[in-house]
């Protein structure tokens, strides 16, 4: 499972696929305040990527791969 | 390289030599057509050609090509000059692809920007009604937008955001001859359905420092948001190397945009902004300095300055800076002055200022680095040798049809290197030459001005840097990638054109008509050959010189090897391998034992085998033929051979062989075979023989009337066989060719068909017989044995003459009772008569002459005109005295 849905955080790990990305809008949408998990992550398919510019959650950990945070960073920090 | 590709390539060559001599056509006569419509099919096949391979660089430009031609051709758009030039230009970019991979096997990967770049010089031409050039078109825009976007792109500003080390290193690296490139991609909106993912692929790019993903378009609500539809547009710069970038990007090259960042870009002082102006005197002094180009002095201030500041400050960075570029581009001073300047307002320095056209000299000087660097001895050399070769082409004769492509290009030459010089005040004085040149059809104008240079050498060098200052280069300061192509006003030159040297195709396409040419001469030349002996017998016998006999002999010998070597060489020429009719069998058979529901495997063997050209031709509607009866006839449906007890899957053969000088070529099946017996009852019920032949022919006979006009064995006509026309034509065919036939079947186990053939049908052996003081040939292959029958052996059964040979029967037949003529044939002195065995048929049959003489390769010339029409003779032949040779036919005669 690349997403775990979890009470108040969404914890994405290794390789997000594209299927994941409508049940992550859902998800986001649903519940605003939630926050995502990526420390374990290591890519997310453009799709997601794409629906965290859209909603703009909060973010409670970074990943650990730095080239992935450094693109995160830059995504979700500007617009 | 496999064959196809070789195919692919040479008929490549000759549809592009098409496409140019079309459009050259078209270029005088524009309303034609006629040639357009050829022009359309010619790019169209060479675009579904290239579709077999997966050239997709190659492709993309021909389908632009053939959409710009099919608005024409449909009278949306009129034919132009300017569609000539970029269609002309497009196609030597192709011509340039087939040549790499003529040499490489395969396309190489930095074509893949002037691909889209031809594609969309093309599709700018449909205009308006071609709206898909729209999202591509970006890039053959204006490149002076281009220069300054990279710093209103959005988030660029995050570049600051970065450690100052890693921006200072970058620079170095920058300036120092390394590369900066800015990667703009833009996915479709699509992509994701195509199984793309552009945060994937935008990650994969090397050595990149600094990246940003911004939203094409506003979100839309949250509610109405489609996860799948690609908003995204990302930016990376990156040190890597342009055909790195272009190896990723290469299924998507018209979606990234590549551009070439000045390192100037990198300069982005950071830190603490407080400190208050207590700079300015430093400002005044530094501007002071600058001025008089003290550059030591400068850097001694800037380093006191430095160490009076905290580190963390935005003003010891923006000093930091200033102390790196003194060192790196001391000669930059418009650099310097920016970034002393903005130590005043304590603001980044604006670097867009340094690109404005309006204020040149920066971009120059930033240039002239890159000029100092790169304009080497050898680039002198390399200019005057550019302006010998433009020399030279000019004087050419001013008679062809292409003078006025050559002047134009000759021209762009020329423009293009004193630009590349920096000779800018040249060029409206060539400008002028080049229209006089066009109006008068005339190289004298370019030739005059190329005189009215001075010596170019000399005066070039110490103008370089001064005329430098002149050229607005914020175009070229960020110059997109792309096989280093420049573009000026969206015009893509590629720098190849009918002057430059051409690598010739390897094989060559010669009319048919031009080697049988060949061959009736090699023909002459050895009937020619021939009559040297006769000379040297007649110089021995008539003139009793027996020297001069033995020399001519001599003579004789050299030349007779030379001409069979030659007559070898004509017919390796017309040689093919049968590969060229197997090649359809795999199909064939696939599609007709799907139709039949049987199982049936195709063993090809001996494809390389290679035969004469009209042999192997001949060939292929007899084999195809076999191969449909063995399939319809022979193989079983997978049941019946399950039943049999053989397996399911049934198994075809075609092998092809070569011994001495005749080629095999054998089709055998494993199926239920044939059967004899039936097959005589078939053959009486249709009328083919009579009772008493049925009797008494032999298992192999009975096989052998399925060769009989009008034989079928099947009881259902079906579209594949069965309707009486078959193996009778299959038989004539392969005889016409001087070929035989043999069935072999053995009833369940399968049957085998054996075709023999002669390697080549252009020389023919023959045997002279002597009739009636005339010389007849017979063709060697048909002949079994000559032997001198006594008379007293001879008898007659039921009228016929008979003899016994070797324990056989064999019917006599007196020639001229075959040719009509009134002479009998002369016995010999041992009262023998002179018998000729030949084969017909796998019967012997005795034909009775008056004597036997040499034999001779002959080059058989078929009948032509009202004597076509006599069976008996198969041909006439010239013999080296000069007498005709009239062949005989024996099949017909008997």
């Amino acid at each position: 499972m690349p997403i775990i849905y979890q009470k108040k955080i969404a914890v994405l790990q290794d390789n997000v696929s594209i299927e994941e990305a409508e049940g992550l809008l859902e998800w986001l949408i649903k519940y605003p305040k939630n926050r995502l998990n990526l420390a374990n992550c290591n890519h997310l398919h453009t799709a997601n990527l794409q629906v965290m510019m859209a909603v703009k959650p909060a973010i409670s950990a970074w990943p650990k791969n730095t080239n992935l945070r450094a693109w995160l960073e830059s995504a979700l920090k500007n617009t | 390289m496999n064959p196809l590709l070789e195919q692919f390539l040479s008929e490549a060559r000759e549809l592009l030599q098409g496409i140019a001599e079309k459009l050259l056509q078209l270029e005088k006569d524009p309303d034609s057509t006629l040639t357009m419509n050829e022009l359309f099919r010619l790019v169209h096949t060479l675009k579904g050609n290239s579709g077999l391979f997966e050239f997709y660089d190659m492709i993309r430009v021909l389908h632009a090509g053939e959409d710009l031609l099919d608005a024409v051709r449909d009278g949306r758009l009129n034919f132009s000059q300017l569609m000539a030039d970029r269609l002309l230009d497009a196609m030597d970019f192709v011509v340039l692809l087939i040549d790499e991979i003529e040499a490489n096997g395969s396309i190489g990967i930095n074509h893949g920007q002037s691909s889209v770049q031809f594609a969309d010089s093309l599709r700018q031409l449909i205009g308006s009604e071609g709206g898909e050039s729209a999202e591509t078109a970006s890039i053959s825009e204006d490149n002076s937008s281009v220069a300054v976007k990279p710093m209103i792109f959005p988030g660029f500003d995050s570049l600051g955001e970065l450690p100052e080390e890693l921006l200072m290193n970058h620079y170095r690296h920058a300036v120092t001859g390394g590369h900066l490139w800015l990667v703009e991609y833009t996915p479709e909106e699509e992509c994701f359905y195509k199984g793309e993912d552009p945060f994937f692929q935008i990650r994969q790019i090397p050595e990149a420092f600094w990246q940003s993903v911004q939203s094409r378009e506003p979100w839309s609500p949250l509610i109405e948001l489609d996860a799948y539809r690609c908003n995204l547009a990302f930016h990376v710069l990156t040190t890597t190397t342009s055909e790195e970038l272009l190896e990723l990007f290469r299924y998507t090259p018209e979606q990234i945009r590549i551009v070439k960042v000045p390192a100037m870009m990198l300069v982005l002082p950071q830190g603490d902004p407080n400190g208050g102006p207590v700079y300015g005197d430093f400002v005044t002094d530094a501007l002071g300095l600058l001025q008089n180009g003290d550059i030591p002095a400068l850097q001694a201030i800037a380093r006191t300055m430095l160490e009076l500041s905290s580190p963390s400050l935005w003003v010891s960075s923006a000093l930091r800076w200033l102390l790196l570029l003194l060192e790196i581009e001391p000669d930059n001073g418009q650099a310097h002055r920016i970034l002393v300047e903005s130590l005043r307002t304590l603001t980044p320095p604006d670097w867009l200022t340094i690109y404005n056209p309006d204020d040149p000299d920066p971009v120059a000087e930033q240039k002239e680095t890159t000029v100092n660097n790169a304009f080497t001895e050898s680039d002198l050399l390399a200019f005057n040798d550019i302006m010998h070769a433009q020399r030279e082409i000019l004087s050419q004769p001013d008679s062809d049809a292409w003078l006025q492509g050559r002047l134009s290009s000759v021209a762009a030459t020329l423009a293009a290197i004193h630009k590349s010089v920096g000779r800018t005040d040249v060029l409206p004085s060539l400008d002028e030459a080049l229209t006089l040149a066009l109006q008068d059809d005339k190289a004298a104008p370019l030739l005059a001005w190329l005189d009215s240079l001075e010596s170019p050498l000399e005066k070039v060098v110490p103008d370089v840097h001064e005329e430098i200052a002149e050229i607005e280069l914020p175009s070229s300061s960020l110059e997109p990638v792309g096989n280093g192509i420049s573009e000026t006003d969206t015009e893509v030159k590629f720098g190849r054109r009918a002057e430059d040297a051409y690598t010739g195709p390897k094989t060559l396409k010669v009319d048919q008509v031009k080697i049988d040419r060949l061959m009736g001469l090699i023909g002459e030349m050895v009937v020619a050959k021939n009559s040297l002996p006769y000379l040297a017998s007649r110089a021995e016998n008539q003139y009793g010189v027996r020297e001069i006999a033995r020399e001519i002999k001599t003579q004789y010998a050299v030349i007779n090897r030379i001409a069979e070597e030659m007559q070898d060489a004509i017919m390796q020429v017309r040689m093919m391998p049968v590969s060229f009719i197997f090649q359809r069998f795999p199909r064939l058979v696939r599609d007709i034992s799907r139709k039949l529901g049987k199982d049936v495997t195709l063993i090809l063997d001996g494809e390389d085998t290679e035969a004469d050209k009209n042999i192997v031709e001949a060939l292929a509607d007899p084999l195809i033929h076999i191969v449909r009866n063995s399939l319809d006839h022979g193989i079983e449906s997978p049941e019946v051979r399950k039943a049999a007890g053989k397996p399911k899957v049934g198994r075809l053969t075609i092998r092809a062989s070569q011994e001495a000088d005749r080629v095999y070529i054998e089709i055998s099946d494993d199926g239920k075979g044939i059967n004899a017996q039936e097959i005589k009852r078939k053959a009486y019920e249709k009328g083919v023989i009579d009772e008493a032949t049925m009797e008494r022919l032999s298992e192999q006979d009975s096989l052998n009337l399925v060769f009989a006009a009008g034989f079928s064995t099947a009881e259902v006509i079906s579209d594949l066989s069965g309707r009486g026309v078959g193996m009778d034509v299959v038989r004539s065919a392969i005889e016409k060719v001087n070929g035989t036939i043999n069935l072999e079947s053995e009833v369940g186990k399968g049957t085998r068909i054996r075709l023999s053939l002669p390697l080549s049908m252009a020389v023919t052996n023959v045997m002279i017989v002597e009739f009636d003081n005339q010389i007849f040939g017979v063709p060697m292959d048909m002949v079994v044995e000559t032997v001198r029958v006594p008379n007293k052996t001879i008898r007659t059964i039921k009228k016929h003459l008979t003899t016994v040979l070797r324990g056989r029967i064999v019917p006599l037949l007196a020639l001229n009772e075959l040719l009509g003529m009134d002479t009998q044939p002369r016995a010999n002195e041992e009262n023998e008569m002179a018998t000729l065995v030949v084969r017909i048929n796998d019967e012997h049959v005795g034909i009775m002459v008056d004597d036997f003489r040499e034999t001779v390769d002959i080059i058989l010339k078929p009948m032509a005109g009202i004597l076509g029409g006599l069976g008996g003779y198969s041909g006439s032949a010239l013999l080296g005295d000069g007498s005709v040779l009239m062949v005989l036919n024996p099949k017909e005669l008997i």
